[in-house]
């Protein structure tokens, strides 16, 4: 009996063990990623990176793209992805277990990217990049807004400084017998018509001008518009000020107060969550958006592709002209940067072939390779020779882009446009003049990264509250006030004295 | 009862005799039994567990446990001392208290209605019906949620056409807690249903029919019979609860949270991870997370005394 | 047998309210399983609806076109089949010596135990516990940390104290060894709860994104909630652009993202009535002795 069940048990135990260890699919190929440290000489040198997946199927290393890319540069290339969705847990995490490739993609100086930096964790290059022929060229204030303390940790990977602007409805614009808006009042001029006017024509009253939603975007470009500082303005006395402590972001709230009253806007969009932002214009329900430029060309495919509507109804214009003059929120002008890490590349030698790999991406062919892919796989050629995408049922170079830096511009390959596409390409580069640049970009406070999360919902939240009329002007001043003590003072201390410092 | 103070004689008896080695060698397939089970708590639970000390350090992941500095109660003081503490403290347990008055007895009033159900058919399909909730995301409830109660919303519009104000459920203070509430109703007492119907289903049925033969109604069989079946689990599963008393759910509250209602919406999970943004994330997580954990172990251990003096056999 | 009036009403209240409830309970998934179906004009112009004007099958087919989520699934499958297994193992082996009160060492056992209630290490360690036992990217890291739940060890526990000690005693009386009594009197005995803890192992290893997020770095070992989890934040919209050719990577549509939905949480659902036999059987105390 006792001897029995001793059996029965380790065979369920067995058993168990047994199921566990047989993958059902694939096995467990990651393992026999991990680089080999001792190499055969004549092997070509090696370069691991750490991307980003948006869909879980990220690039295959037999991939066409990648094959091209190991020609050009001739490194052996191993990639590695994490998904997006909590990309920068996972980086930490694989941090701590000293288990990082030689590049690494950072979206953004996060308080943690920042405490990384400074501990040593990747290759401080500020006196490497520029002996190498096409980092040298990289653009230099944008290097300047991803250092950290001074010092530069990677490659930024550059995107268009002017991307902001509003996408609206030209047909709707039409029937109501307006034109494009120069100016913020013509702008309210449109967004009541599109409210009032009935601009869809059908008879009844069912449209709105524009929708917002939880992220404050759209807010803060209107704040700039009516010439409140990019995040953080000059005052008179050389001291820095933040955006909401100036008579012009009052007036742009009371702008959007105006707006709200008079249900020019979404009244609960406070509540609404970014993912349901773009709903009611895909629907014509509302006329404008206020997002970046590119998404002009999203609503209109999707109104050709989904909702069966005519092509040209979608257009873009950049933020119109403020009581203080034409004046743009930029982008940083890049996502993060490409870091070089001591875990993946332990020598200096390791970390000058990193650069030199980064370097080689960002010739013409590997700017090209990156962003497009082969010509004849990925893409096509047309008789002006610009290309379009080849469609795929899943994309198969998904995440290949995530490392791609392009710090010179003009190398790529012109993509065939439709009319929206052209203009939102135009006016990106119409709002380069007007951009109002962050003094504080380049700066950091400790401050801030302690705290700056729950002063920034703090104004945030006062800000919000203020449009939807449940503080007035004064409570809003308390607000700032609050803000001011509860370390905002140190704050702008802090940057102050780091911008005279680095003037 | 019975089996409890058998477990007392034997054990009196026992103890009287002194013959422990005797009984550990006459139990030894007990012991071997938990072995497998020891050894998963000691690997997976108590090996991580010298990770609390990172509430203690600034933790840098490339720095490592040992080479972070130590910073002694500073994530403490700083969380104690924020000024959001009080009102993070309030609205955690309001909302917690809430939960428990009306969420923790939910799903006991749904077993005990469910198991009088006598159709056999209509009360399964009720049960896997209910259970759905359970596995929609709450990203998905909240987007629905949010199609509901908008101010332009079927609820808001009945309400309109009642001739009565728009009310911005979704957008005031007052509103928040029966919204959040709700929500959790809703969506998870069908799942916790299913463990008092494992409870109802371990009745022994010889008691009802000896019931039936003694002319007991429907309800003294509820009332004599049901209820002191299940009331073990109910107390199990209430001391289990009050050690997470500090938890609310934090994909929840974070979708339902906004600016306009935030003076009741924040709580300790949604704050540490405003927090976690932009600072030491696992260091000053970790510390509240210590810090909720002591309250419950306090909690655990009163009501579970509690529970013992009533005469209830509580979780240990 | 006759029924008074009162019972009559009883009844009829309670089927209404409890058929009310479920109506409530099962509109949203309905809504779901509809949009998955739906063209995307339908779903964007409309807040609610059960029956689509349209059947398409596109989102099925787009999600079966990849790899990705066929594998993901067989995964999920996997992991939730042989964990739910040797998390009952684990669990009703420790439960059940736990549940006996005379045991020496017991009380300090269940401290032990009662202490990791609340008490975790957190993310870090547990890394590093899992990394130095080799477990990173192998499936061991997906199933055993997840493999013995405090709750549900204490739940279970309780459970098996409050059966009937005699059967035990006369069984161990008749010379049925601990082990014997334990798995011919006591298991049998614990159907329901047996059942009702498969199910929920099964459930927790079914939504686990977690572990594999932490202990897996090889996409090919990905359980279906974690690439689930992408495509619906992934269409929850990317404020600032992480992309570069933004016109390129457009957003998953809304079909596509209900039907991943219902892809992630129908094998799941099934599962329950499967198990439901287990919970609607009274138990028959002498007819097992009998």
């Amino acid at each position: 009996m006792k001897k029995l069940s001793i059996l029965c048990i380790v065979a369920a135990f067995v058993i168990l063990l047994s199921a566990c260890v047989t993958p059902p699919t694939g096995g467990t190929t990651g393992d026999s990623k991990q680089t080999d440290p001792v190499q055969a000489p004549a092997k070509p040198k090696e370069i691991s990176i750490l991307a980003i997946t948006f869909t879980g199927t990220p690039i295959a290393e037999d991939e066409p793209s990648v094959l091209a890319l190991e020609e050009l540069t001739g490194y052996d290339i191993t990639l590695e992805f994490l998904l997006n969705s909590s990309y920068e847990d996972q980086l930490n995490t694989r941090m701590a277990a000293g288990n990082l490739p030689a590049l690494v993609a950072i979206t953004g100086k996060t308080a943690s990217v920042i405490s990384n930096c400074r501990a040593g964790a990747f290759w401080d290059i500020t006196d490497h990049y520029k002996n190498y022929p096409n980092l040298a060229k990289a653009n230099e204030i944008v290097m300047n807004n991803i250092s950290i303390d001074g010092r530069i940790y990677g490659i930024y990977r550059a995107r268009p400084l002017g991307r902001n602007g509003i996408s609206y409805r030209r047909d709707w614009l039409e029937n109501v017998g307006l034109e494009e808006p120069k100016t913020m009042d013509e702008f309210y001029n449109m967004l009541k018509a599109f409210t009032e006017n009935d601009p869809d024509g059908n008879n009844q009253n069912d449209t709105y001008g524009m929708t917002w939603c939880k992220y404050f975007g759209p807010l803060d470009q209107i704040a700039v518009a009516f010439g409140a500082p990019n995040k953080w303005g000059v005052g008179a006395d050389g001291k820095l000020v933040p955006y909401f402590d100036t008579p012009e972001f009052m007036d742009s709230m009371k702008y959007m107060k105006k707006l709200y009253d008079e249900g020019l806007i979404n009244k609960d969009y406070a509540a609404l969550e970014t993912s349901d932002w773009t709903k009611d214009f895909q629907n014509s329900k509302s006329g404008a958006h206020i997002d970046v430029t590119d998404q002009a060309w999203r609503f209109q495919k999707k109104f050709i592709d989904e909702m069966q509507m005519p092509e040209d109804i979608v257009w873009v214009m950049g933020m119109p002209e403020g009581p203080k003059g034409k004046k743009i929120l930029p982008t940083s002008g890049h996502a993060g940067f490409v870091a070089i890490s001591k875990d993946g590349a332990p020598t200096e030698q390791d970390m000058k072939d990193a650069l030199n790999f980064l370097d080689i991406c960002n010739t013409k062919e590997g700017q090209n390779i990156l962003n497009w892919g082969i010509d004849g796989v990925h893409y096509d050629l047309n008789e002006k020779g610009e290309a379009t995408r080849r469609t795929f049922a899943t994309d198969p170079r998904e995440g290949f882009n995530q490392f791609m830096t392009n710090v010179i511009d003009g190398l790529l390959i012109q993509e065939a446009m439709q009319p929206v596409q052209q203009r939102h390409v135009e006016v990106q580069l119409e709002n380069i003049p007007y951009c109002v640049a962050n003094p504080a970009e380049p700066l950091t406070s400790n401050t801030y990264a302690d705290k700056g999360a729950q002063l920034d919902q703090l104004i945030t939240d006062a800000r919000n509250k203020f449009i939807a009329g449940q503080i007035d002007e004064a409570g809003f001043k308390g607000e700032v006030e609050k803000w001011y003590a509860q370390g905002g003072q140190q704050i702008v201390e802090e940057y102050t004295d780091a911008y005279n410092a680095a003037k | 009862m019975a089996e409890m103070s058998a477990g007392i004689k034997i054990k009196n008896k026992r103890k009287k005799q002194g013959y422990k080695l005797r009984q550990i060698k006459k139990d030894l397939w007990l012991y071997i039994l938990v072995i497998p089970g020891l050894l998963h708590f000691i690997v997976f639970k108590y090996l991580p567990m010298w990770g609390i000390l990172i509430a203690f350090k600034d933790y840098n992941a490339y720095l490592g446990f040992f080479g972070s500095p130590w910073v002694g109660f500073k994530q403490f003081t700083d969380f104690f001392t924020s000024p959001e503490f009080g009102r993070l403290f309030v609205n955690t347990l309001t909302i917690s208290f809430y939960n428990l008055i009306f969420g923790f007895p939910a799903p006991v009033i749904m077993a005990l209605m469910l198991n009088e159900i006598r159709k056999q058919w209509y009360k399964r399909t009720i049960q896997t019906l209910v259970y759905i909730p359970h596995f929609i995301s709450w990203v998905i409830i909240a987007s629905l949620t949010y199609t509901l109660f908008n101010s332009q919303g079927v609820i808001n519009k009945y309400i309109a056409a009642m001739g009565n104000e728009a009310v911005p459920f979704l957008t005031s203070a007052d509103t928040f807690r029966p919204l959040i509430i709700g929500q959790t109703i809703w969506k998870e007492t069908g799942f916790g249903t299913i463990i008092y119907l494992a409870a109802l289903a371990g009745i022994d049925v010889q008691l009802y029919e000896a019931a039936v033969i003694d002319g007991a109604n429907r309800f003294k069989q509820f009332w004599h019979i049901t209820l002191p079946s299940i009331k073990g689990t109910i107390i199990t599963l209430l001391i289990l609860r009050m050690g997470h008393i500090l938890d609310n759910g934090f994909d929840q509250l974070f979708l339902m949270s906004n600016s306009l209602n935030r003076s009741v919406s924040e709580v300790f999970d949604v704050y540490v991870y405003t927090m976690g943004i932009t600072r030491g994330a696992f260091s000053f997580s970790t510390a509240v997370g210590l810090f909720k954990s002591l309250i419950g172990i306090v909690l655990i251990y009163s009501s579970n005394r509690l529970a013992k003096a009533a005469g209830e056999s509580g979780i240990f | 047998m006759k029924k008074s009036w009162q019972s009559k009403l009883f009844d009829m209240f309670n089927t209404v309210v409890l058929g009310v409830f479920a109506s409530t309970t099962v509109l949203p998934f309905l809504y779901v399983l509809a949009c998955s179906f739906a063209p995307e004009k339908e779903i964007l112009s409309k807040p609610f609806f059960i029956i689509p004007s349209e059947v398409h099958l596109r989102s099925y087919k787009y999600i079966f076109s990849s790899p990705t989520l066929p594998r993901a699934f067989l995964v999920s499958l996997f992991i939730t089949i042989s964990g739910a297994l040797t998390a009952m193992f684990f669990t009703l082996t420790m439960a059940y010596p736990l549940s006996k009160k005379y045991l020496v060492g017991r009380n300090v056992l269940l401290g032990l135990v009662t202490f990791t209630l609340v008490f975790g290490g957190g993310m870090i360690p547990g890394f590093l516990v899992i990394k130095s036992l080799g477990f990173i990217n192998k499936y061991w890291a997906l199933i055993l940390p997840g493999a013995l739940s405090t709750w549900n060890l204490l739940v279970v526990k309780n459970f098996f104290q409050e059966l009937p000690q005699e059967m035990e005693d006369s069984a161990r009386v008749d010379g049925c060894s601990a082990l014997g009594t334990f798995l011919r009197i006591v298991l049998p005995l614990s159907m329901p709860v047996i059942a009702t803890f498969t199910l929920f192992y099964a459930v927790g290893y079914w939504n686990d994104y977690r572990s594999a997020l932490l202990y897996t770095t090889n996409n090919k070992m990905w359980p279906l909630q974690l690439v689930l989890r992408q495509i619906i934040l992934m269409a929850a919209g990317n404020i600032d652009g992480a992309t570069f050719d933004e016109a390129y990577t457009q957003p998953p549509l809304e079909s596509v993202k209900n039907a991943v939905i219902v892809f992630g949480t129908v094998p799941i659902l099934a599962v329950y009535p499967f198990l439901q036999k287990h919970f609607v059987k009274g138990i028959m105390i002498g007819a097992i002795k009998g």
